[in-house]
């Protein structure tokens, strides 16, 4: 026996010298799939681009932090106002944002949220870009749609990097996880070069992509009609903002500042051009050429109804044809319906209480012409009251009211509105609301080309008869096509749509136009022109609303010309001075759209135009050195 | 097979004849009956100690309780060999048989001691640093875990129970610990396998605990034994090979050791009164009219009466107690061990069944253990062993402990000791709802504190079991095969609910459409979750030993010991979130009806990587006539977590001693008449470490679920947000230790004194990787050094017949420190997080070379402003000139009595450029000592764990006397912050707020604190505090009957017991209690009292009984 067990016990030490190590020591999760394999197929291609979607739409990425306040205050929008003297400057404060006094800690630009973020999603479409030129069967059109779905994603995150923090690292292939080829850190590179990149991926995007609803270039996995997935128009309009971004001004230090540096004094940075004049012609060219071939492939594509491109964002109906975006970022909402709905929206059926954060600025409201169809969709001066919580779905008994605003400077922009529903989409969750970010819609084709024939001085009658489709939709007169009235334009269009900061800038025309628009506000409180014939005092009454047992107001006051007592005066109530009208004394007394607050105040806070980017958050500058915050803040 | 069955009767065959032989020979020896008596050296008798023939294989007789024996048929010439435990077995000629005098062994020198694969050694013959408790040192004391009955009993060992709750994790530090942002537990090797935790070892089941500590030692386990190895050895079979079963067993009751005071209701109205009224009395419409004032009217109108009328009410008030409420119960415990141990000559065996139930003293909080633990010794022939254990241990615990259900460290929003203490004292109601009688719940971002413990529940049921086997084969005299096969599997089964006022609930993102496109939501319904977590592993390890002593001359002794090992861990996690439970359906009964939930979230199935370890090792012992030791270790270790070129890491160590006390210049001379041991060790030797989580060197790509896209997909196929390291390599620690072993006057005082020097390098980091399109990448960057002394002490200093007295002691200093950081990084900032963004600053850690892991990063405490710093501009306080601005800080109390901060870097205005390093939560030095006393039949002991100079975050400090974000209203505060110690702005003549700079001063002569109006959690150096502490861990006084009165009714012992565990803890920190660390998921933020579970007080009796 003794033998035995001893040859037994032998054999079993011997057995494990013929382990093989690197068999027994090589394993895989059963749950995951090596990267071969998924870029084999095209549906598991795109399960990875569908990862970079839902990256972006992740809580602190665009679903909130960076995109509820980044992107105001301008001459039109204003985030939520505040008494300049409280406003503390950092620590997390939204507001800090928008009045152009955001430090490099504050929470709210951390690390986590849109700067990580936004790189992750990055890191995914340049795995797709890598990963089908290095694995996948490149002739599978498919496989090619999502390369170009893949280059474009890139370029619209691309866009957004610049557009909040100038000159970023570019990061054009996936980042390497060796010690080696090393580049996990990399030094900025210009806005301009990354601008000539970025075009140059939309043109080899073109070639792959469809017209909406097309299949002749690929097969679009997910049903080529719909504009949340990149399509040749929405592809060709990107790359016309793209141009016209490159062409245009924006903050630039003035000197390069070494990294050992540590404080400035006085001011760091200019809006300037980064490209030559010849350069900027081309980049209008291509504007033009790219929107002109959207509009002579569609003509007038616009909805007959202004009220029905955002009723469409509303029910979410993206399917080309029904909705005017000619791209749409899909995502869960949150902020964004917060930013474009009225104080008090109902967005679910057991509680209320969303929107009122961004507001029209008081002046512009009655900058209007009167009969534009826009003002109306745009803002509202009322919110949304009542205590009955709503049983739902859908509502038995909403027991809500609208009740008019305490001050003109809550007119809120209201582009979204629950009461738009239409019946089984009531869409919300608890902390969301609806509607997808519209990235671009044909209006703004049209105003793009127009401006671009301008800037070319190329086909300058073609694009008023387009710059003119805006109007007359929006119910106004034609008139000629100026600078000064594309800015105008682009203005009563976009207004609340996150357009505007960047228009702003990129025409090196920000402060102008915020101090013009603070003094209009002045001139309004003190009812001198061209506010002089605004009506002081408004009147109000209560009518059946669109939910059961609720009720809306009708408003007389608001419109120029609106004077004296509203017919059948007796159904109405007075209530001015002391509610949403313009002799409000706060209005004047709080009325600024950007940090003057001399105790709380910093070098270049009294010009937002040289405080119009984000600074690199500390953390950021400290894991890579490359990266200096260069302006003077 | 045939040929083995033939062997068997061959065997069978040769014990029969020998029997034969035996009994055959008989009539050849004159044979007599002896009898005597057996005492020890004290003179009192040892009563069942066995006394045999030598040579005998069977026979023999047991002592009674007068210590006597009798022997029949015992021939003349033989010779006796009486054996007791703890006693030096004697061979006594039966003519000395009359009276036997046993000694007692010098536990110090014999205790064995067990080091790793092979045979344990006995401690005089250590090379190695190991400390060690045995199973009586932690079977009397009533806790139920074993890290907690180990707390001050291991020198360079320190023991952190984090908080108070039943179920606490144990923090465990081998002598600091080397890495910086990973975990540095030391590893866990309960007989020979190894174990994630040791929190299912019932503490009663253990026979010893060795700590091996330096590189000597732990080299063997090259991997992970980098922080220490802590083996566990659970008790044998006894053997002597009687039949006995024991009983151990106590009851006990607990409460709470400590509550905070908190504000009366009328100062509690008064402070919310104050707060509105600076915050501008606008915020929530009025909330102060609204919910505090049953008669309505605005803040800014009250007269004096009105104010003075409405808080003369809240003063009549009585206060709803909530800490007696949630923490005030009366905790009871039982534990019940029965334990069976049985042999024969071949065979041993014990069988034991232990049963803990903990009712613990939070509302809602429960533990229950059940163990079974069967172990078998067996040689079925001379030259072999086969040894089984075979392990069983189911663990539940209910409630989730005093924090969020979601995770035990996160949120603060469902802290229930945050709710306990600041919920409001008083019903509020909300008056102008229309309703007056409609409670409000929702305060100040909190809920009330009972029912949050119901709609947020947690319970884990954890069952593991474990078979180990061994044989074991002597092919020569000295050369052993050995083959030990081990299989653990692991499933910890952890349920949550959320009911409707739960954050979750509140918020569930999830609408549904049916085909018509009517929509469903499951916002304020029951959610349930369950997430299983399956750990199976499988461990194989051949060795070959060969032990050869007494070569040439008999005096070299030599064993070399060769082997190869195989770990293999599986684990899988399953997932199911099921929502839109019915209202009907609560904590109790929704685990058991999750069918009843209309929307199923998420079922996955996640299998992680496998974690495969292959190793070989070696180890050489030399000896030199027991004067001078040498040893050698070398172990191979080759890991899946690292990529193929970078998988193996080879850890070499080496260690000598020498005993001075047995050389013959010391063992000739006088000194040997007090000095009886003194040896010096030395060794070096290295260790690796890949504590890292699987599957790091490869991209890959888990499909998975989202909820962000609901309009593309469901499901992304998402790399990991850890960018893959190919480069990855073992962390490595070398070790230095020189240690002095002593023993003095007959041993009677002994211990031991060790000092080492550490150096830990290729660190691994988790490093946060920002904009490089992930978060994180782990990477071998820096290195760290820990230097250390400690001191044990164990004096015996009464040892009578009737009384004895033994004390002993120990004494532990370690000084950590970062010596790089790579990439040229001199400083990385952390947060604990405990206030998620309302703590200013987000980085209170702070890790930077040259200082240890551990420093507190804040703002430096200059008490508050004086009203003579400001000046009333009719609207709001301007500051004068040379004031430092903290507004942005200080937020609405920004003006006289606000919060006032040093500024360091003298620009004028409070950033975070003022903050510094302002607190250290690594102590100076800590350690234990014991007392152990004895009077006739009573014996009693004390155990007392120290802990000095450390630094303790009193995050609850903060929160408790803060009015919080800008948003929350209706807190209340501790009374650190009660009227007359905070700064007020209230004039109590006009109810108020005065701008009077004279008046101001004047009402706030006698204050001292400032105005707690702040916006944020301000961590400053008034929040941290001293943590140093000397605890009564447990204080123990038994009395056994004596043997003479239980040898009458079959028993061998019985002995009743009465205990206190922690009875006083002498500190100066104000919180709950000092030992305390609850920020642990990230390894660099120790030390925040935040939320934890306050400590109790317990006593118990018990009864240990043996048949």
């Amino acid at each position: 026996m003794k033998v035995i067990i001893i040859k037994v016990l032998s054999l079993i030490i011997l057995a494990t010298c013929f382990v093989s190590c690197e068999d027994f020591l090589t394993t895989r999760s059963k749950s995951s799939f090596p990267i071969e394999d998924v870029f084999k197929d095209a549906s598991k291609i795109q399960g990875v681009l569908f990862n970079a979607y839902n990256i972006m739409a992740q809580n602190n990425v665009y679903r909130n932090r960076i995109l509820l306040s980044t992107d105001w205050n301008t001459d039109i929008e204003q985030y939520s106002p505040q008494n300049g003297s409280t406003m503390a400057i950092d620590g997390g404060n939204d507001a800090a944002f928008s009045w152009y006094a955001v430090s490099s800690n504050n929470a709210r630009n951390i690390t986590s949220d849109g700067w990580n973020g936004i790189y992750q999603a990055i890191e995914q479409t340049n795995q797709v870009i890598s990963g089908i030129e290095t694995y996948s069967d490149t002739t599978n059109i498919q496989v090619r749609g999502l390369y170009a779905e893949a280059l474009t994603l890139r370029s619209y995150l691309y866009v957004d990097l610049i557009k909040w923090w100038g000159d970023v690292p570019a990061r054009w292939v996936p980042t390497e996880n060796d010690n080696i080829s090393r580049n996990i850190t990399l030094p900025p590179t210009s806005r301009d070069d990354i601008y000539t990149h970025l075009l140059s991926d939309l043109l080899t995007a073109e070639r792959y992509v469809n017209w909406p609803g097309e299949t002749d270039k690929t097969l679009n996995i997910a049903g080529s009609s719909s504009v949340i997935r990149v399509n040749l128009a929405a592809v060709k309009a990107f790359r016309a903002r793209v141009a016209l971004y490159a062409a245009g001004y924006s903050l630039r230090p003035l000197s390069f500042v070494s990294p050992q540096t540590p404080k400035y004094v006085g001011s760091h940075a200019q809006i300037a051009k980064g490209v030559t004049a010849d350069r900027e012609q081309e980049l209008y060219t291509i504007a033009r050429t790219e929107t002109k071939s959207i509009i002579d492939k569609y003509g007038n594509k616009l909805l007959p109804n202004y009220v029905d491109v955002f009723k469409a964002v509303t029910n979410q109906i993206y399917t080309w044809g029904q909705t005017e975006s000619l791209w749409e970022q899909a995502y869960r909402n949150q902020f964004f319906g917060t930013t474009m709905l009225a104080d008090g929206s109902i967005t679910r059926w057991d509680d209320k209480g969303s929107g009122g954060k961004l507001f029209m600025v008081p002046s512009f409201f009655y900058d209007f012409r009167t009969g534009d169809k826009r003002r109306d969709v745009s803002a509202v001066p009322y919110k949304w009251t009542g205590t009955t919580p709503l049983v739902g779905p859908p509502p038995t008994d909403a027991g809500v009211t609208q009740t008019l605003q305490k001050n003109m400077y809550n007119l809120t922009f209201a582009k979204l509105r629950p009461e738009w529903f239409s019946t089984g989409s009531y869409l919300s969750s608890a902390n969301d609301t609806y509607g997808h970010l519209v990235v671009i819609r044909y209006a703004d084709v049209l105003l793009m080309y127009a401006e671009a024939c301008l800037n070319t001085n190329t086909d300058q009658a073609d694009g008023a008869v387009k710059f003119n489709w805006v109007r007359e939709r929006a119910g106004i007169p034609d008139t000629t096509l100026t600078m000064d009235n594309i800015v105008n334009e682009r203005a009563f269009e976009f207004a609340g749509e996150r357009i505007r900061k960047y228009d702003l800038i990129r025409w090196g025309i920000m402060k102008s136009k915020m101090d013009g628009a603070i003094a209009n506000v002045y001139a309004l409180y003190n009812k001198q022109a061209p506010y002089a014939n605004v009506p002081p005092s408004v009147y109000t009454r209560l009518v059946v609303g669109p939910y059961p047992n609720s009720q809306v107001l009708v408003i007389w006051g608001l419109n120029r010309g609106e004077t004296g007592t509203p017919p059948d005066a007796g159904t109405f109530t007075y209530t001015g001075p002391t509610s949403m009208s313009i002799t409000n004394s706060s209005l004047a007394n709080k009325y600024y759209l950007y940090n003057v607050n001399p105790d709380v105040a910093t070098v270049n806070d009294f010009n937002p135009e040289l405080r119009a980017l984000l600074p690199f958050h500390s953390l950021v500058m400290a894991a890579n050195s490359y990266l200096v915050n260069q302006y003077g803040y | 097979m045939k040929g083995e069955a033939s062997k068997i009767m061959g065997v069978k065959r040769s014990v029969f004849m020998l029997l034969f032989l035996f009994f055959a020979v008989l009539p050849i020896f004159a044979q007599s009956e002896v009898s005597g008596i057996v005492k020890d050296e004290k003179g009192v008798e040892v009563i069942g100690a066995t006394v045999k023939v030598k040579g005998a294989t069977s026979g023999g007789a047991i002592t009674d309780y007068n210590g006597a024996y009798t022997l029949k048929n015992v021939s003349t010439g033989a010779t006796l060999v009486i054996a007791y435990i703890g006693m030096e077995t004697q061979e006594v000629p039966i003519a000395n048989a009359k009276s036997i005098v046993l000694k007692e062994v010098s536990k110090e020198m014999t205790d064995l001691v067990v080091v790793g694969y092979g045979p344990a050694v006995e401690r005089r013959d250590l090379v190695a640093t190991v400390t060690s408790a045995g199973g009586k040192e932690i079977k009397d004391i009533p806790v139920t875990s074993v890290g907690e009955a180990l707390e001050g009993k291991l020198a360079g060992v320190q023991i952190t129970t984090t908080e108070g709750s039943p179920d606490a994790e144990v923090k465990i530090r081998v002598r600091g610990g080397g890495s910086i942002n990973l975990d540095n537990s030391p590893l866990y090797v309960v007989d020979g396998f190894p174990v994630d935790d040791i929190s299912d070892i019932p503490p009663s089941n253990i026979e010893s605990v060795d700590v091996l500590k330096d590189a000597s030692a732990t080299a063997i386990y090259g991997s992970r034994g980098a922080n220490g190895v802590i083996l566990i050895t659970t008790k044998n079979p006894s053997k002597d090979q009687k039949f006995s079963v024991n009983y151990n067993g106590y009851f006990g009751w607990k409460k709470v050791s400590k509550t905070l005071d908190v504000l009366t209701p009328g100062d509690f109205a008064r402070w919310n009164y104050e707060l509105e009224a600076m915050r501008g009395g606008t915020n929530m419409s009025n909330y102060f009219s609204k919910y505090f004032n049953p008669t309505g009217g605005s803040l800014n109108t009250y007269t004096v009466d009105q104010y003075n009328q409405l808080m003369s009410q809240y003063d009549a008030m009585s206060a709803n107690d909530w800490q007696k409420k949630i923490f005030g119960i009366t905790g009871k415990t039982q534990s019940h061990n029965f334990t069976i141990s049985a042999g024969g000559e071949k065979t041993n065996y014990s069988l034991s069944y232990g049963h803990i139930a903990d009712k613990a003293i939070m509302l809602g909080s429960d533990y229950t253990q059940d163990n079974l633990n069967f172990k078998l010794k067996s040689s079925p022939a001379k030259f072999i062993d086969i040894n089984f254990a075979a392990n069983f241990s189911d663990t539940k615990v209910k409630g989730s402990g005093a924090n969020d259900v979601n995770s035990d460290e996160k949120s603060t929003a469902d802290s229930r000791l945050a709710s306990a203490v600041i919920y409001t004292p008083v019903l509020l109601h909300d008056y102008t709802s229309g309703d007056p009688s409609l409670d409000i719940e929702d305060v100040g971002n909190i809920y009330p504190p009972d029912s949050l413990i119901y709609n947020t529940w947690k319970q884990t049921h954890k069952i593991n079991y474990s078979y180990n086997g061994s044989i074991a084969a002597t092919v020569i005299k000295g050369l052993v095969l050995k083959s030990e096969l081990g299989i653990y599997n692991s499933n910890l089964e952890t349920d949550r609910f959320y009911g409707p006022i739960s954050y979750p609930s509140r918020t569930y993102p999830v609408i549904t459409y049916d085909a018509t496109g009517v929509s469903t939501h499951y916002t304020g319904e029951g959610i349930v979750t369950t997430t299983n977590l399956n750990t199976s592993r499988l461990r194989n390890s051949n060795t070959i030993s060969y032990v050869k002593n007494n070569i040439g001359k008999k005096r070299h002794n030599l064993s070399v010991l060769l082997g190869e090992e195989t770990v293999s861990t599986q684990s899988n996690t399953t997932y199911t979130e099921v929502a839109g439970l019915p209202s009907y359906l609560n904590y109790a009964n929704a685990f058991a009806n999750t069918t009843l939930g209309t929307y199923v979230a998420e079922a996955s199935n996640l299998f992680e990587t496998d974690d495969n370890l292959l190793s070989f090792f070696g180890r050489a012992n030399y000896d030199y006539k027991g004067l001078y030791y040498l040893t050698a270790t070398m172990r191979a270790d080759g890991s899946s977590r690292f990529a193929p070129n970078d998988r193996w890491g080879y850890f070499p160590s080496v260690a000598g001693a020498w005993r001075i006390s047995d050389e013959k210049f010391i063992k000739n001379k006088s000194v040997s008449k007090w000095l009886n041991n003194l040896k010096l060790r030395l060794s070096w030797g290295t260790v690796g470490n890949n504590n890292i989580p699987t599957q790091q060197y490869y991209n890959k790509y888990n499909p998975t679920v989202t909820a962000y896209i609901p309009s593309l997909s469901n499901v992304v196929w998402s790399a990991s947000t850890i960018l893959p390291n190919k480069d990855l390599i073992w962390e490595t620690t070398t070790t230095r230790n020189f240690g002095i072993d002593y023993g003095f006057l007959k041993n009677r005082i002994s211990g031991s004194l060790d000092m080492y020097y550490n150096n830990t390098y290729h660190l691994l980091m988790k490093t946060p990787l920002y904009g490089s399109g992930y978060l994180f990448q782990y990477q071998n960057i820096g290195s760290t050094q820990n230097i250390g002394i400690e001191y044990t002490l164990n004096g015996v200093i009464i040892d009578k017949k009737n009384f004895g007295l033994n004390v002993s002691a120990n004494i532990s200093m370690n000084r950590g420190k970062v010596v790089e950081l790579g990439n040229g990084v001199t400083q990385l900032a952390a947060s604990s997080a405990w206030g998620s963004s309302n703590v200013d600053p987000q980085n209170d850690y702070i890790v930077e070379v040259g200082k240890p892991v551990g420093m507190m990063y804040g703002y430096v405490s200059d008490g508050r402003y004086s009203a003579n710093d400001f000046t009333w501009n009719g609207s709001k306080w301007i500051a004068n000139p040379g004031v430092v601005k903290n507004s942005d800080i200080d937020g609405v109390s920004w003006g006289p009595g606000a919060l006032k901060l040093k500024d360091l870097d003298g620009d004028g205005v409070i950033t975070s450029a003022d903050q510094t390093i302002i607190g250290n939560a690594n102590p100076k030095a800590t350690g234990g000592f014991t007392l152990n006393a004895r009077a006739y039949d009573f014996d009693l002991s004390a155990n007392f764990n120290w802990v000095y100079g450390n630094n303790v975050y009193n995050a609850n400090k903060i929160e408790f006397t803060c009015a919080g974000s800008s948003s929350w209203y209706g807190r209340n505060m501790t009374s650190e912050m009660a009227a007359g110690n905070r700064w007020t702005n209230i004039d109590p003549l006009t109810g108020q707020l005065t701008t009077d700079v004279n008046r101001l001063n004047e009402l706030n002569a006698t204050t001292t604190l400032w105005s707690p109006a702040l916006q944020k959690y301000v961590f400053q150096s008034w929040a941290v505090e001293d943590g140093s502490f000397l605890r009564l861990s447990s204080l123990t006084i038994g009395y056994s009957v004596p043997k003479k009165l239980l040898k009458k009714i079959y028993v061998q012992q019985f002995r009743v017991y009465v205990s206190g565990t922690n009875l006083f803890c002498l500190t100066k920190y104000t919180g709950y209690d000092p030992e305390v660390d609850t920020r642990r998921s990230n390894p660099v933020t120790p030390g925040v009292d935040f939320s934890a579970y306050p400590k109790s007080r317990s006593y118990n009796i018990g009864v240990n009984i043996g048949f």
